[in-house]
């Protein structure tokens, strides 16, 4: 379990994170989103003691890491983003210095990093040095050392980045196999795996906690009807929608053309068209978009004014 | 390892670990056998030139005057690596982030680095068994374990000095020449003219007279004011390298 209570951080007069509070389970995986800058590292940074919070609590399976941060500490694994290793080190000498840096004799770090190898498929290049590998594998040795004393917390940040598919499809059955009886938190740019790995999703933006909640609930509502007129029916058509009480947001259409996207809630095609041909206006498209967790975040950071034009 | 009752993290095995790693990490790059390579040879070359001589007492005096200046140079370049280079290339978060205290990370890389300049000296044993081999009346005992207590002292005093150089910066040069012209500064400092100068500082420099302290190992007298000042230099600048390795987490 990993528990957030009204964490803030300010690096001089810059206000990092502000007030964030959350807490999570285990069994769950949880996505970290948020555009660059928004305070992402910063807050995970936090939950893994490397920095301490200006105001609130970190909490990991109940000790404070103000408090023990030795005891929080041993409940984590942590995956910086860059993946920072030994290049001169082999890989198994390297897993299983971070077992010895967890307290583990010899012989109790040797079985860890043996079984960490088998999970994260390194048996073929347990004696290579760390420097001559693909960033792939470079990323597998660093969640083979982050797991290495079987912690309870896992935090990874950007796990994905440099990975192929072949690879994500590994590191997919990896988290789902971890999450059974462990707690996970994955920051990634990448929304699609977010959507397919993770339950839960947290939107951080300005340092703030924007959303949380399920992915099934943070998509509900982000399915959108597209519709395009002539540009002089644009005002009109809009002027429509919003009569009736609907959102709708204006998009980049081609020349001579009006794009409106229009919530997909209580919405049909249908009800586009009647609603349509009661200002008489003539559509040339029509077409339904998805729930997507793309779009969830993009109107989560457009209400929050953070810009949702950015990488997530 | 059970994730129910976990246990709290030890403090020696990860400080081992640590030292291990930063030993061994100079072995896996040629830069530790460089600088091994380079101290025995300069020694070597000027124990055969200057101590070998026929009708010169039996003395390996010459040698531990080298080292202690060779010593100078070399070990910023054994300790400029040992934060600068972890905060330069990420490590430093998950070293920290790892369940090893402060206190094991510092101590573990001061054991590492202070082995290095241990395992330094052992090919001048070879030219102390030459030196006993050949010479006659044999050299006395008490010089020779004087001196090579001096030459771990001031490597101890050293290896702290640049530590904490290193550990105020991501840049292995300037944390090379910080140290540097640290430990000129120390050695320097009795040279300074303070005639003027309140009682107080004049003391205070005396105190840290290096050259004085190594004189009077050299002349085979093994004071334990010197080596407490020794020990208690290093184990302060530690303290400091720890306070600058925790301060980070309060940025």
């Amino acid at each position: 379990m990993i528990e957030l209570q009204g964490v803030s951080k300010q690096f001089g007069a810059m206000t990092a994170v502000r007030n964030v509070s959350f807490r999570l389970e285990p069994g769950e995986i949880t996505g970290l989103l948020g555009p660059n800058g928004a305070g992402k590292t910063t807050s995970i940074r936090m939950m893994t003691a490397y920095l301490a919070p200006t105001a609130g609590k970190v909490l990991i399976g109940g000790t404070d890491l103000a408090v023990d941060p030795g005891l929080g500490r041993s409940r984590l694994g942590y995956l910086p983003e860059s993946t920072p290793l030994y290049p001169e080190m082999q890989v198994e000498q390297y897993i299983r210095y971070r077992g010895a840096l967890a307290g583990m004799g010899r012989r109790e770090a040797g079985m860890a990093a043996g079984r960490e190898i088998e999970r994260c498929l390194l048996s073929g290049v347990r004696q290579q040095r760390v420097g001559t590998l693909s960033k792939g594998f470079r990323q597998r040795v660093g969640l083979a050392g982050a797991l290495v004393h079987d912690p309870e917390v896992v935090i990874l940040d950007e796990p994905g980045n440099g990975l192929d598919p072949a690879q994500i499809v590994q590191f997919r059955s990896v988290v789902s196999e971890l999450a059974q009886k462990r707690t996970m938190l994955i920051s990634s740019h990448i929304l699609a795996e977010v959507e397919r790995m993770c339950s839960r999703v947290l939107v951080i933006g300005g340092g703030e906690l924007l959303a949380d909640g399920s992915i099934a609930k943070m998509t509900r509502g982000s399915g959108r009807i597209v519709v395009s007129c002539a540009e002089g029916d644009g005002a009109r058509l809009r002027e429509g929608f919003e009569k009736g009480g609907w959102s709708v947001h204006t998009l980049k259409g081609e020349p001579g053309e009006v794009r409106l996207s229009v919530m997909k809630v209580n919405m049909t095609r249908q009800k586009v068209v009647e609603l349509a041909a009661s200002v008489s206006v003539v559509l040339s498209e029509l077409r339904e978009d998805q729930p997507s967790l793309e779009r969830a975040f993009m109107e989560i950071l457009e209400k929050a004014g953070r810009g949702g034009r950015g990488a997530a | 390892m059970s994730t129910q009752g976990r246990k709290r993290p030890k403090f020696l095995g990860p400080m081992v670990a640590v030292a291990a790693r930063e030993t061994g990490s100079l072995f896996r790059m040629p830069v530790g056998w460089v600088v091994m390579a380079l101290f025995a040879f300069v020694t070597g070359l000027v124990f055969v030139t200057s101590t070998l001589i026929p009708s010169q007492p039996a003395t390996m005096r010459g040698f531990f005057a080298l080292a202690g200046w060779l010593l100078l140079p070399v070990t910023p370049a054994i300790t400029m690596r040992t934060f600068s280079e972890e905060y330069r290339s990420g490590t430093m978060e998950s070293l920290m982030t790892s369940p090893v205290s402060e206190w094991a990370v510092v101590l573990g890389k001061y054991v590492g680095s202070v082995a290095f300049v241990a395992l330094m000296m052992i090919p001048s044993l070879g030219l102390l068994a030459i030196l006993v081999g050949v010479a006659s009346p044999k050299p006395d005992a008490g010089p020779l374990v004087a001196g090579y207590l001096c030459l771990m002292l001031l490597g101890m005093l050293y290896v702290a000095i640049g530590m904490l150089a290193s550990s105020m910066t991501a840049n292995q040069t300037l944390a090379y020449l910080g140290t540097l012209f640290a430990l000129l500064l120390v050695l320097m400092l009795p040279a300074v003219p303070l005639e003027r100068a309140p009682e107080w500082l004049s003391r205070a420099v005396g105190y840290v007279n290096v050259h004085a302290r190594v004189a009077d190992f050299s002349r085979g007298l093994i004071d334990t004011r010197h080596v407490v000042f020794f020990v208690a230099t290093s184990a302060m600048c530690m303290g400091i390298t720890w306070l600058m390795v925790t301060a980070r987490r309060w940025r």
